[in-house]
């Protein structure tokens, strides 16, 4: 479904990625796992178009994704739920949701789409028309999610969604995730908690320092001795 | 070599400023008074616009202050007498020599200066924009409106012609040498660093708001001395020779001559002197049924820096100096004498 | 001297400069927001709206209402292009550079006025309905006050609905917040900011129509001086915020009339020089404004 090859993105002078490449497959989560700054923020980054790569390939299905402006990867069902939640803080939730739908035509799938987050996230419902920045950290990033819903996504790109959330919480997201995938969402994972990564995933890719370190079914690599020592806490 | 450069220089601009004032007519000593007076105005914006990352456009208000306190300093009393009679007695009566009242000028403006850039210089840069435009619009309603002092909107006239090619070129070598110092000291690096990352430089020790502050303030003096010799040449000023014109003008130089490059801002006061001067004549020769295309050199200035905006937003210049790109050309021939000369110039400043 | 007729004329004084300053503090507002630009072409759309106000009404050939029309939609267009051809290529430049650029650009109409229509400031003549006087609510006033200050408030009944209901208000609005994750959202972030440019332009152009109804006047600097005054009525509001717009500019109005209206004559010519006094006061109180959020430092 998704192919990168061989991806070079600077920053300025900074070579943050140098050569990734990576497969996922059509209803896979794929995880990417590795320290801060491996480069697993940089690769989503690149994926949704927000980052331009000086060299390299990005194919989603036949189609070259590296010439394409943002919103139009956004439109393919490449969705970017990016790090550290940034839902629009003065913007209420059904702004916000409605927002991410903003680019579809199908009102009836809007309404079935809006009618399965507040499934998913009651609570969504329940806040409905509150403005986003008085959300609990957890909300917000139920919400997060709930936008990134709302396009409509093929492949789901989410970035670090237990970041800094209480343990409840971080079960109920994972949960929807399992959801998510049941209901034929491909995921292409950011997670600093690898453990959880790696149980959730059917295949995984350990980036460090711009490489593309090892990959492989996800439980091998649990198995893995120096993923466990470096990733899984021995 | 490295200490007589200086002298050098300063012997050789003085010789043919003294050489110019006695063999050129008056349009070209005026011509290139006037050269030397957008060199200290474009240099010295340099300071915030370009090193510290300050956007200013100040630099008309700073210019006024100067001309009109110089003004009012060095007309004599007699005429003072007839023009500004109801100036306080003690200054109707005081006549002072021209550095005294240019430097009284620059005390002004750098106070200003100062109490502007107190509440606006800790905020986002481009506040200072605003807050400085609104200073201009400000010392301009003071000078129409306070009769006594400026005589409003008639303006002073008569002021003695006291800017000679040698005080112009004079002045102009002290504010080049004295900014290119600054900006060659810890003190330049720290105002680069601001205007790199705020944040970094705060982290690195650099007192950013003294910093920014300091830049602001300098540009302001050396505006202010500009300004004075600027009302001693062309021997008349009103409210509304300092416009936003001038600023507009002097930012360009800065802009096009390449911001955050001292010799930049020389090239670029330089072109943007000569170059009206030359579209004014093309707006009065192309007169289309009497009319003079009045408005066509600025339009030529605009579309100028717009045209450098997108093309080479860097300027002329960039951050390099003439010096650094000529010793560059030659550098290619002769590298290794270069290098060493390089690292005991650093060990000189570390010391 | 304080006549109760002496203070409603002034009272109305003050909310027709509040109403003009209103409209062209929103477009700044609006632009700075999504691109961090402080556009000092601003007032020049004003000076462009007016002139062509000028135009159609020494025309005849065409019906007095679209000397409003005809420069609001020319002057949203030429924001549009505006934005396309100058301040486009240098989006992801430092912020800097579009301010810059917009100094050019409000040179480029300020002279190109100059140059194609002299600097002689030209007379405008109001349909003569607009100029009679009225009594209403036990107040008289010129129909063109009434004029100003409806028009005005319905404009911005009108954008606050636009903002608020419509999909690209509500996109316009997340811009403002954060330009990157909006494009995340599938929002043509281009289109966004073309909308927002247009919306600008065309309120600056009818307070522009506004202003020289008012003041029976056209020259091409007209503009400069009531754009940097609108930012100053931003500022107040709380730059980048619509509602503080419209505060800012009615405060400010309010401000600027009774310092003239109450102060001595001597004291009064320094109307302008007090409100930049006042801008200096805001930044060193309340930098943020009225309504704003916090923005201090460059980020």
């Amino acid at each position: 479904m998704l192919s990168v090859q061989d991806l070079h993105v600077y920053y300025g002078r900074i070579h943050a990625l140098k050569g990734v490449s990576l497969e996922v497959h059509a209803g896979e989560i794929v995880a990417l796992i590795g320290s801060n700054g491996a480069g697993k923020t940089t690769t989503l980054t690149a994926l949704s178009g927000l980052l331009r790569p000086r060299s390299g390939s990005i194919r989603f299905e036949a189609q070259d994704l590296t010439r394409l402006p943002v919103h139009q990867i956004v439109r393919l069902g490449i969705v970017h739920c990016p790090e550290g939640r940034q839902v629009f803080a003065r913007l209420s939730v059904i702004e916000n949701l409605r927002l991410a739908a903003a680019h579809r035509a199908d009102r009836a799938g809007i309404a079935r789409d809006l009618q399965r987050v507040y499934d998913l996230f009651p609570i969504l419902a329940q806040r409905r028309d509150q403005y986003a920045g008085t959300l609990s950290g957890g909300e917000q990033q139920m919400l997060a999610i709930g936008r990134a819903l709302m396009s409509r996504p093929r492949l789901l790109l989410l970035d670090e969604p237990s970041l800094g959330l209480a343990p409840l919480v971080v079960e109920n997201i994972f949960r929807v995730i399992e959801t998510l995938r049941r209901d034929g969402v491909t995921i292409l994972l950011v997670e600093q908690n690898a453990y959880q990564a790696l149980r959730l995933a059917d295949r995984a890719y350990v980036l460090e320092t711009g490489y593309v370190k090892t990959h492989g079914p996800a439980h091998a690599l649990a198995d893995d001795p120096a993923v466990k020592a470096a990733y899984l806490g021995g | 070599m490295k200490r007589l450069l200086p002298v050098l220089w300063i012997v050789g601009v003085m010789g043919l400023a003294a050489l110019a004032q006695s063999a050129l007519n008056d349009y070209y000593q005026r011509v290139l008074a006037v050269i030397a007076i957008n060199i200290m105005l474009a240099v010295s914006l340099n300071l915030t616009n370009g090193f510290s990352g300050d956007f200013s456009l100040g630099h008309a208000a700073f210019m006024a202050i100067g001309a009109y306190t110089s003004a009012i300093l060095t007309l004599p009393a007699r005429t003072k007498a007839i023009v500004l009679p109801d100036l306080p007695p003690w200054l109707g009566q005081v006549e002072l020599p021209f550095l005294i009242a240019i430097l009284i000028g620059c005390a002004l403006a750098g106070l200003v200066a100062f109490l502007v850039g107190l509440p606006v210089l800790r905020l986002r840069g481009h506040y200072l924009s605003v807050a400085t435009l609104g200073l201009m619009v400000i010392v301009q309603v003071v000078a129409l409106n306070w009769q006594p002092i400026t005589r409003g909107a008639r303006g002073i006239s008569g002021l003695p012609p006291l800017t000679t090619l040698l005080w112009a070129y004079g002045l102009m070598l002290v504010t080049v040498m004295v900014i290119w110092r600054i900006v060659h000291s810890s003190l330049g690096r720290a105002m680069m660093a601001v205007r790199e990352d705020e944040l970094a430089a705060a982290c690195r020790g650099v007192r950013v708001f003294r910093t920014r502050l300091f830049a602001f303030v300098t540009g302001a003096l050396f505006a202010s001395a500009a300004g004075a010799l600027w009302a001693h040449l062309i021997t008349a000023i009103t409210p509304s020779s300092f416009s936003f014109l001038l600023t507009f003008n002097v930012v360009a130089m800065v802009v096009i001559g390449g911001a955050g490059s001292v010799s930049g801002s020389v090239i670029g006061a330089v072109l943007m002197t000569l170059l009206p001067e030359l579209l004014r004549r093309v707006e009065t020769a192309l007169a289309i049924g009497g009319q003079p295309l009045y408005g066509l050199s600025q339009i030529v200035i605009a579309v100028l820096m717009l045209l450098v905006m997108i093309f080479r937003p860097q300027g002329l210049m960039g951050r390099h100096e003439l010096i650094q790109v000529l010793a560059g050309l030659s550098g290619a021939r002769n590298k290794p004498s270069s290098a060493p000369a390089e690292l005991a110039g650093e060990a000189q400043r570390v010391a | 001297m304080l006549t109760p007729s002496y203070l409603i004329q002034q009272f109305i004084n003050a909310l027709n400069m509040g109403s003009i300053y209103a409209l062209v503090a929103i477009g700044l507002t609006v632009v700075y927001g999504i691109l961090r630009l402080i556009n000092f072409a601003h007032g020049d759309m004003m000076t462009v709206g007016a002139y062509l106000a000028l135009a159609v009404l020494s025309s005849l050939a065409l019906p007095a209402w679209t000397a409003l029309l005809i420069p609001v939609f020319v002057v949203a267009a030429l924001g549009v292009l505006i934005e396309r051809l100058a301040y486009r290529p240098l989006r992801g430049a430092p912020e800097v550079a579009m301010l810059i650029t917009s100094l050019a650009v409000s040179s480029l109409i300020e002279n190109g006025a100059t140059m194609t229509l002299t600097a002689q400031p030209r007379p405008v003549r109001l349909p003569a309905e607009l100029v009679q006087r009225v009594d209403a609510l036990g107040i008289n006033f010129a129909v063109m006050d009434g004029v100003i200050v409806a028009l005005a408030v319905a404009l911005m009944i009108a954008l606050s609905l636009f903002v608020r209901r419509t999909t690209i208000g509500i996109a316009m609005r997340a811009c403002s917040e954060n330009v990157r994750v909006t494009q995340l959202m599938g929002i043509d972030v281009n289109r966004v900011i073309a909308v927002a440019f247009a919306i600008s332009a065309g309120l600056a152009a009818v307070a522009g129509v506004l202003w020289s109804g008012k003041f029976g006047i056209v020259d091409p600097f007209m503009g400069f001086v009531p754009g940097l005054k609108a930012f100053v009525a931003a500022v107040i509001g709380g730059i980048g915020n619509i509602p503080g717009a419209m505060l800012g500019g009615y405060l400010l109005g309010f401000a600027e009339v009774f310092f003239v209206a109450f102060m001595p004559p001597e004291v009064s010519g320094y109307r302008d020089a007090f409100v930049f006094v006042l801008l200096l006061v805001v930044l060193l109180v309340r930098p943020s404004g009225l309504l704003g959020t916090r923005e201090v430092n460059r980020a």
